[in-house]
């Protein structure tokens, strides 16, 4: 198991999170300016970099933030972000065959839940192969 | 594998103490952050083996020497 990160990779995926705030928030000002809606092109931006900002302002004090802006530099770390995104797949796929089964009993066709169920299990069914294997 | 819950204490506050190191020095040393020091020594998180082998390493010690399996918790 690797426990750190070397200084330069540390360096880059503090930025990564931050960055992808910035180009997320240009990408609604592009597309809602496209549509001819200035104020939710402003509003969209002001959140995503707002976000981007708090999470650079922050992280230095508050480790929740630090991990949020894509901190993972060391082993602890990566082992909350694994949990953390373990448990968040189990809400989300809770949540896809709640869907699934509600869809039935409305008498519709299990759409597009029913494929979100089966992505999920067949890339859970072929990482635990492939990490079975990997040991 | 059991699934008793097993508690392994350590002396990693008094090795860093003993040394005079606050916890950000040290996590910097070990190339870990100032919480994952702090997280070890409140023993709310077991250290992988690496991480293991380079506190006793810098502390010119063993693993037996710092980390203490007390066995099942009752």
């Amino acid at each position: 198991m690797t426990t750190d990160h070397a200084p330069d990779t540390a360096r880059r995926q503090r930025w990564l999170v931050p960055a992808f705030c910035l180009l997320a928030g240009v990408g609604y000002v592009v597309i809602f300016l496209i549509r001819h809606e200035p104020w939710m092109a402003l509003i969209g931006f002001v959140i995503m970099a707002g976000y981007g900002l708090v999470l650079v302002l922050t992280s230095r004090r508050s480790e929740t933030a630090a991990l949020l802006r894509g901190e993972l530099t060391d082993e602890r770390r990566l082992d909350i972000n694994r949990r953390a995104s373990s448990f968040t797949l189990n809400v989300l796929i809770l949540v896809a065959v709640g869907g699934f089964v509600i869809s039935l009993l409305q008498g519709h066709d299990g759409n597009p839940w029913i494929l979100i169920c089966a992505v999920a299990g067949t890339t859970y069914l072929a990482s635990i192969a492939y990490f079975a294997r990997r040991g | 594998m059991s699934k008793e819950l097993y508690i392994v204490r350590n002396d990693l506050r008094e090795l860093r103490r003993a040394k005079g190191l606050s916890q950000e020095t040290l996590g910097r040393v070990l190339g870990v952050s100032r919480q994952t020091i702090n997280s070890i020594e409140q023993g709310r998180y077991d250290p992988s083996l690496p991480l293991a082998l380079r506190i006793t390493r810098y502390f010119g010690t063993t693993i037996e020497e710092v980390f203490h399996d007390d066995g099942p918790c009752a």
